[in-house]
């Protein structure tokens, strides 16, 4: 049984002459552990796809199944709980809360599920993403690539089965570009956890064990 | 949870001025409602010892029972109390002596002396004292007085002295009884009836017994009424007074969340898409107008003790002398119910918003998405008129139709509040006026006769006079001789006053159907004239309580009339005089010795002025508190006006902060705020004044369904109208003004960095 099942997934954005498919009758299957990088030009539907896999955005035709189970046919409660259990986006724009603090934003998906903070491994966390003096800044006093660390930082400190990644590494410099990586990759190997990632840059996709291209809303 | 609450405080304590508009309009409605709280308190507390005062507490009064009667009351379950009074003797054949149970002595205040011991001794009334020149010791008949009352409860007249009880037995008493619960009282009262066998007719759609008397004032206080459609139409009303008022706070504050909350859309959109609840939010914007309402409430509360206080002081100022003092009473009740209903509003008000938040997709955090409607139309008319400013101004208003419609809700509601209910308390104004205020200061009325007319005129102090004659004449009803002719009232009025007020017509009210002239004839039937073309007019309201037809002309037409007819031949030849006067003491003294002069005849003087001046001053306590309302209500309009107007162009800082970056200039952004000022305020004031005249006409129709006499001329409020309009321009151009200068120049990096994060 695969983890994931996407069945003939569409998005579709406005109507008749405006009509774009952003995602276009997507079929595809993920096994639980697999580390995937999706490439593709701008405005392919990567970011359109990966949504609709994060249980963030609802298909216009298709279905999405976690371990067999739609996730678009659960009510809300249980796609919430899968959304602050499960799955963790990061964003390619980082959809950090403007009044909290780093430590505060990391630790949101583990307060949202009443769940005690593991101290050990957000101080872990906090070192492999650099974040150690920042702890207590607000996301305004933040960089960009500070910011998209810490957009990684609250992804993965639900420990999630599924981790998607949007573009994780756009505002690095390529020393960190590979730290991230690194840390993806370690969280692949270790928790056995899953990853989807976009990108553009063909030389992290290496880092990943399978290479999806899309085009047009297709994979190709 | 604790992290949201954090997230909810932080928002309130870093959005401060956003949240001011959202805590002035909680406090606003607090003041509104729990100011109609201790209004409804003072006023029941002040109706109801007024009616302990005069009526007492006893429920019902079965009188001329005989006494065995007393059993069936006694196995009455219902019944709490019962107590008599009994008539053993009358004196002179005018003091009734009634002796009372001793527990009934509480309904009597006495004044002087003292309860009497034994039925020898009586207490008599401090009116029948004074006609009399009784006094405490004095003996009428075998009794001697030994108090005087100048107050009793019980249902007797001033012509009554009471005494110690006797034993009833075989005796015709009275019985007051009391209740043990007032629910449902008129039915329990009714079986009680019943009981005693008593027989009832049905009067104004309840059952009225014989011998029966209810305190139905005191009763209609506590909540009861005998007839069900007064009860219905009393609840109907309470009914629908709180539902406007609580129907236009739920609306203010609801506007003022939903505001706040439309700039945390992405906020909560970001929150559910890393996998908070939907009642993870909800809960969310309940706490907030929890947090809210904690710092809101006791402020508003506070001040309108405050408000009340300071109408009550003016209130009595202006009364002074004229009507006991009100003082301010809080009905425990009344106020928590008042509590309630605030806690209430406020909520409801919330819910939706809270609703509409939880409901927010997760997507629209991670890219906007905007609810725009993509119109590719290029409004040349605009154009033409606004230039490309005052397209993107207008394409602004209609693609943000959310945010704009808000606050066209918001001000239309205000508006049309402030419109009708200055017509209704207008009207009411002028109408109190017309009831109220007697035309002149002075009021005489002599029979015809030039001398003393003259005389009268002559008072050196008289500032403005205006005579009308009358004589009452008869006129042919087409039965006569068989039966008697019917009579109708001619009344001549000063020419230049006529002129004035009726355009040289003839005028009849009161006019038989099928009569179109008048064919009059004296107390002789002697013909006199012949008025045919006469006009009916609405225009004489001060005869309408004359029964007979009432014919107005002026002088000549009175004179040529009645040139040839004696005073003897037409009965009850009359002059009115109204006069004006400053010094009315001076008139009176004037007025004395002309009564003197004039000993054999008939002089009718009456002096308003001091009446006239108690008026005056009730109706300027009316306008007061009338006028307040307006205020309150004006007040309350332009806040929440304001409110959704500055809290509309500042949740879009970072809009124009985006504009601004792109390279509009000050001057242009200016230039857009007040076209999208212009064109908010136009559709306003569509909606506003169109909904506003539909509903004066549609309360004016209703005015005229229960033909309320003294609301028949219903004024339209054009003063308020434009008053209304003039507040609205000011106040979109001073918020305008006010919040241009928020959206710095600096802020536009900050803005849009905060945007991304
Ligand atoms: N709300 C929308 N309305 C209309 N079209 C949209 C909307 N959102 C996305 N699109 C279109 O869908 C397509 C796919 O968008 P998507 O964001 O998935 O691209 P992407 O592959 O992530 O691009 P990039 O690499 O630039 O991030 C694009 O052509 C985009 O214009
Ligand atoms: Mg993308």
């Amino acid at each position: 049984m695969s983890l994931l099942k996407l069945d003939n997934l569409c998005k579709f954005y406005g109507e008749d002459e405006t009509l774009v498919k952003a995602v276009d009758s997507v079929n595809l299957t993920v096994e639980e552990g697999e580390f995937i990088a999706i490439l593709g030009a701008s405005g392919s539907g990567k970011s359109t796809l990966l949504h609709m896999i994060g249980c963030v955005d609802k298909p216009t035709i298709g279905h999405v199944y976690l371990n067999s189970q739609d996730i678009y046919a659960l009510n809300d409660s249980k796609q919430s709980k899968l959304r602050r259990e499960s799955i963790s986006i990061v964003y390619q724009f980082y959809n950090l809360i403007p009044t909290l603090n780093v430590v505060e934003n990391i630790t949101l998906p583990l307060d949202l599920s009443r769940k005690k903070v593991d101290q050990e491994y957000l101080d872990e966390l906090l070192k492999l993403l650099k974040l150690e003096d920042r702890k207590k800044h607000l996301p305004n006093e933040l960089s960009g690539g500070e910011q998209q660390r810490v957009a990684i930082g609250r992804a993965l400190i639900t420990r999630p089965n599924i981790i998607l990644a949007d573009e994780p590494t756009g505002n690095l410099d390529s020393k960190n570009s590979l730290e991230v990586m690194n840390i993806l990759k370690r969280a692949n190997a270790i928790y056995k956890q899953t990853i989807i990632m976009v990108t553009h840059d063909e030389e992290l996709a290496k880092y990943a064990k399978r290479i999806i291209t899309m085009k047009d809303g297709n994979i190709v | 949870m604790k992290i949201l609450n954090k997230l909810t405080y932080d928002y309130l304590k870093l959005n401060k001025k956003k949240c001011i508009a959202t805590l002035v309009s909680i406090i606003l409605i607090t003041v509104l409602l729990f100011s109609v709280g201790i209004f409804v308190s003072t006023i029941r507390k002040t109706a109801l010892d007024a009616v302990i005062a005069e009526d007492g507490t006893k429920h019902v009064l079965f009188s001329e029972q005989d006494y065995s009667n007393y059993s069936i009351l006694n196995s009455d379950e219902n019944i709490k109390s019962i107590e008599i009074t009994c008539l053993i003797d009358i004196i002179n054949d005018e003091l009734s002596i009634e002796s009372i149970d001793d527990s009934l002595w509480d309904s009597i205040s006495i004044s002087k002396g003292r309860i009497p011991n034994n039925t020898n001794e009586i207490v008599i009334s401090s009116a029948y004292a004074s006609t009399y020149n009784l006094d405490v010791s004095f003996f009428i008949g075998e009794k001697e007085v030994v108090g005087i009352y100048n107050n009793s409860t019980l249902k007797n007249d001033l012509y009554t002295a009471f005494t110690k009880e006797v034993d009833y037995n075989n005796r015709t008493v009275n019985f007051y009884v009391t209740y043990k619960n007032i629910f449902n009282i008129y039915d329990k009262i009714y079986n009680t009836a019943d009981n005693l066998r008593l027989s009832y007719s049905i009067v104004m759609g309840h059952k009225s017994y014989a011998h029966t008397w209810v305190n139905s004032s005191y009763l209609a206080l506590l909540g009861q009424f005998a007839n069900n459609n007064i009860k219905l139409g009393v609840y109907a009303l309470i009914f629908f007074v709180l539902f406007i008022t609580s129907l236009f706070c739920i609306l203010i504050v609801r506007n003022s969340f939903t505001i706040n909350l439309v700039e945390r859309k992405k906020q909560f959109a970001t929150l559910r898409s890393i996998g908070a609840s939907k009642a993870q939010i909800f809960k969310m914007v309940i706490i907030e107008a929890f947090m809210l309402s904690i710092i809101a409430i006791p402020i508003g509360i506070i001040l309108s003790i405050i408000f009340f206080n300071l109408i009550i002081l003016v209130f009595n100022n202006i009364l002074e002398n004229i009507i006991e003092p009100l003082s301010i009473y809080y009905y425990p009740s009344l106020i928590i119910i008042s509590l309630l209903f605030i806690i209430f509003t406020i909520f409801t008000s919330a819910f939706v918003p809270a609703l509409k938040a939880s409901k927010i997709s997760p997507i629209s955090g991670i890219k906007p998405v905007y609810n725009l409607k993509k119109s590719r139309e290029k409004y040349p008319l605009i154009n033409k008129l606004f230039g490309p400013i005052g397209v993107l101004a207008y394409k602004n208003t209609k693609r943000n139709k959310n945010k704009f419609n808000s606050s066209i809700i918001s001000m239309s509601i205000s508006i049309i509040l402030f419109i009708t209910f200055s017509f209704l308390i207008n009207n009411i104004v002028i109408a109190s006026e017309d009831v109220l205020l007697e035309d002149f200061d002075i009021s005489i009325n002599i029979p015809d006769d030039s001398v003393l007319y003259n005389e009268i005129l002559s008072i050196p102090e008289i500032d403005e006079v205006i005579t009308y004659k009358s004589a009452y004449l008869y006129y042919d009803n087409g039965k006569f001789p068989e039966e008697d002719m019917d009579s109708l009232l001619l009344v001549g009025v000063d020419n230049n006053y006529y002129q004035e007020h009726y355009d040289n017509g003839i005028y009849v009210i009161n006019a038989p159907d099928d009569i179109n002239e008048f064919v009059l004839y004296d107390n002789e039937y002697n013909y006199v004239y012949t008025v045919s073309g006469f006009r009916e007019s609405s225009d004489m309201l001060e005869f309408i309580h004359i029964n007979s037809p009432v014919m107005v002309v002026d002088f000549d037409t009175y004179n040529t009339i009645l040139t040839n007819y004696s005073y003897d031949y037409v009965w009850s030849r009359e002059y009115n005089i109204g006069i004006n006067t400053d010094k009315p003491e001076v008139f009176d003294r004037y007025m004395e010795e002309i009564i003197n002069d004039f000993p054999e005849l008939d002089i009718n003087y009456i002096n308003y002025a001091y009446y006239n001046y108690e008026a005056r001053q009730i109706l300027l306590a009316i306008k007061f508190v009338c006028y307040t309302i307006i205020g309150a209500i004006a007040i309350l309009s332009i806040s929440a006006m304001f409110n959704s107007l500055n809290t509309n162009i500042i949740t879009r800082e970072k809009e124009f902060a985006m504009l601004r970056s792109m390279g509009l200039s000050k001057k242009d952004l200016n230039k857009l705020l007040i076209y999208e000022g212009i064109f908010l305020g136009i559709k306003t004031l569509i909606i506003s004044l169109i909904i506003s005249i539909i509903l004066i006409f549609g309360m004016g129709k209703l005015i005229k369904l229960l033909n309320i006499s003294s609301l028949k001329n219903l004024i339209f409020p054009t003063k308020y109208v434009i008053i209304a309009i003039v507040i609205l321009i000011a106040l979109i151009f001073l918020v305008i003004m006010y919040s241009k200068n928020k959206i710095k120049n600096n802020n536009i990096v900050d803005a849009i960095k905060n945007e991304n994060i």
